[in-house]
């Protein structure tokens, strides 16, 4: 039997592997299970990349492009994972969809990514209720139809505030973990909007500005410096709605106590959760999850992609809230270290 | 009768504190409460509590602060605030339903009271003053409302029936078909052996004692009824 690997999840991350192994010469079959490739990136036509405002719609062309040409790749997208199971020569994985049908691999790479937080689960912000407050995957598709406007009337904001950690830090909802990228990408989503709207009011609510590493001054001083956003400590305690308008309840900690603050469109930066197909795939394939739900690295100082299932690999956001450029690394880390894992299980 | 030593400093119901007013003692006092761990398990500084907090909006109060402050272990801040501070709480624990790291601020801050009240603290005495009615009704009989105390404009959110309801008290507690509700002085028939045993706890806990700390007339009051019944009750057993 060849070397044949299946990776799941068609984003930054599979694609990533699988045109990794694919040109070491090893037989992969993609699964994606929408009809697009390109994971949340596609999915939410994020226009502008955080960090560097490169473009995403050319990196999901780079990325799928890469499998598509690749004669070691076969790409089954609509199609989900049935019945897994293992023997010795390998995984025996049932394809369901149009074309259903068994596949055969001696390793697995999860990358089955996240999902948004529903900001419906936490019901002070008022989403869901007041058209003009929206997450912040809801303004990147605004960005890719046009130019941006409030969903309740069409039109112009006058001024535009950003919630920050929406599911995120907070036991009441469940995940205490920080999501990692949502300063950085709120930050650059605001950098975005001065450049349509010059003289909107941009406020942000945050608890910490976690824009770490390179991103300090490239992301948050430049917000301020070049953009002339307002930077605001105070995590929002309730949105409600005067005349149209959501209103910003919460407490300026540092300068000026409590406020109610009118905005014409209100963003919510919302969180990442491991999807459901993160979740489902854990289970079948039987690799442990770390105490925030998300795949658990069973031993990062060796290799990010490691689970604690020989033969089953993991890579992106499957495995924590991350940057896309950290989810494209670790599809080639997942790639080493199937490699590494076939060369010791395969006697030529 | 014998005290467990552990019991009694958790709860803060050593007879002898009262009226200890040192600020480390109270502030250890606070620490020490069986809840303390539940509603402060440190706190982000995020200001959602206050945010959330109806007293924040009108008064100089934050919820936030008080948690900081507790945890800063500065003792006289501490006590600076127990004086006034901590009495603009509402205690409707909405920041508790919000705060991202389940702490209760509102839980806090009932612990402090709980605590500024045993040791008979002076804001003590200045919130009490109104409430003279009550506390004889809770120390004599353990109600605190009675039929009699409704008048017909003292409860306008208690809806449009209250001018009503306060006329012609005792038909119409008559009319319930329950014996023991049928008084007007009192919510429900309490017997003198009732009492009797109530006043033995309040002896025992330092509760008369507390009474006598901040509100010496209320407590004269207070201590001959208590001998009146007291004979009362012994004579007829
Ligand atoms: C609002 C927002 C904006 C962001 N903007 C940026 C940015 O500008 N820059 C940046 O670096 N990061 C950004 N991120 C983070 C970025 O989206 C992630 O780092 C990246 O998408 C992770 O890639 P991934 O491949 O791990 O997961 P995903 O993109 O989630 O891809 C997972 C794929 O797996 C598929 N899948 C899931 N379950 C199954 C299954 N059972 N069977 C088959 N397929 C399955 C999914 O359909 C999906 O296609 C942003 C995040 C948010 C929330
Ligand atoms: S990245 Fe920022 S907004 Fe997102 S959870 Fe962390 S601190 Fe909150
Ligand atoms: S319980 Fe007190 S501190 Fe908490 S929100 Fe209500 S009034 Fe504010
Ligand atoms: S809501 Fe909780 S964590 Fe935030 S400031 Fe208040 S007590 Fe601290």
């Amino acid at each position: 039997m060849s070397n044949s690997v299946i990776v799941i999840g068609g984003g930054p991350a599979g694609l990533q592997a699988a045109a990794t192994l694919g040109n070491f010469g090893l037989d992969v079959t993609l699964v994606e299970q929408h009809d697009v490739l390109g994971g949340a990136v596609a999915q939410h036509q994020y226009q502008v990349l955080m960090p560097d405002f490169s473009s995403g719609p050319a990196l999901v062309a780079r990325l799928a492009g890469a499998v598509q040409n690749n004669p070691h790749v076969t790409v089954v997208t609509s199609a989900s994972i049935g019945a897994v199971e293992e023997d010795q020569e390998g995984f025996r994985v049932q394809l369901e969809g149009s074309h259903p049908h068994e596949l055969q691999a001696q390793a697995v790479v999860l990358a089955t990514g996240f999902d948004h937080f529903d900001p419906r689960r936490d019901g002070k912000y008022g989403y869901g209720l007041f058209p003009d407050v929206i997450t912040g995957a809801e303004l990147e598709e605004m960005f890719a139809k046009g130019p941006v406007r409030r969903p309740s009337n069409g039109e112009v904001p006058q001024s535009v505030a950003f919630i920050y950690c929406v599911g995120s830090r907070d036991r009441q909802v469940g995940n205490t973990y920080c999501s990692r990228v949502c300063c950085a990408v709120s930050a650059k989503q605001s950098i975005e909007i001065r450049e349509q709207l010059p003289k909107a009011r941009i406020s942000m609510f945050y608890m910490d500005v976690r824009t770490y590493g390179l991103w300090e001054d490239t992301l948050y001083w430049r917000s301020q410096e070049e953009s002339g956003v307002v930077y605001v400590k105070g995590r929002i305690a309730e949105v409600t709605q005067k005349a149209g308008q959501p209103v910003l309840k919460g407490e300026d900690t540092l300068v000026r106590g409590p406020f109610e603050w009118p905005f014409d469109l209100v963003v919510l930066a919302a969180g990442m959760e491991p999807s459901q197909g993160t979740r489902l795939l854990s289970q079948k394939f039987h690799v442990d999850l770390e105490p925030h739900g998300f795949v658990q690295q069973s031993e990062p100082m060796r290799n990010a992609s490691l689970t604690s299932r020989p033969g089953v690999f993991v890579a992106g956001s499957a495995s924590g809230p991350k940057a896309i450029e950290d989810a494209i690394a670790e599809g080639d880390v997942a790639s080493l270290a199937v490699m590494q894992y076939l060369k010791t299980k395969v006697v030529v | 009768m014998s005290h467990d030593k552990d019991t009694v400093t958790h709860l803060r119901l050593n007879p002898d504190d009262v009226g200890q007013q040192d600020a480390q003692s109270l502030l250890d006092a606070i620490q020490s409460d069986l809840r303390y761990e539940e509603v402060i398990h440190g706190c982000l500084n995020c200001g959602v509590c206050s945010g959330s907090c109806p007293s924040h909006r009108f008064f100089d109060y934050s919820p936030r602060i008080v948690v900081q402050t507790v945890l800063s272990g500065d003792a006289e801040a501490v006590k600076g605030m127990m004086d006034e501070y901590i009495w603009a709480c509402a205690q409707c624990y909405t920041c508790a339903m919000r705060c991202p790291f389940h702490n209760s601020p509102g839980g806090l801050v009932m612990i402090m009271r709980e605590v500024a009240v045993w040791r008979g603290m002076e804001a003590v005495h200045r919130l009490l003053k109104p409430y003279g009615r009550v506390l004889l009704k809770v120390l004599s009989i353990g109600n605190q409302l009675t039929p009699d105390m409704i008048q017909p404009d003292f409860f306008p959110d208690w809806g449009p029936k209250i001018p009503w309801s306060s006329t012609d008290l005792a038909i119409k507690r008559k009319a319930i078909p329950v014996y023991t509700l049928q008084v007007t002085t009192s919510a429900w028939r309490v017997s003198p052996e009732t009492s009797y045993e109530l006043y033995s706890i309040y002896e025992e806990t330092g509760v008369f004692r507390l009474i006598e700390e901040i509100d010496p007339n209320l407590y004269e009051v207070v201590a001959d009824m208590v001998e009146d019944l007291r004979d009362m009750v012994e004579s007829a057993r």
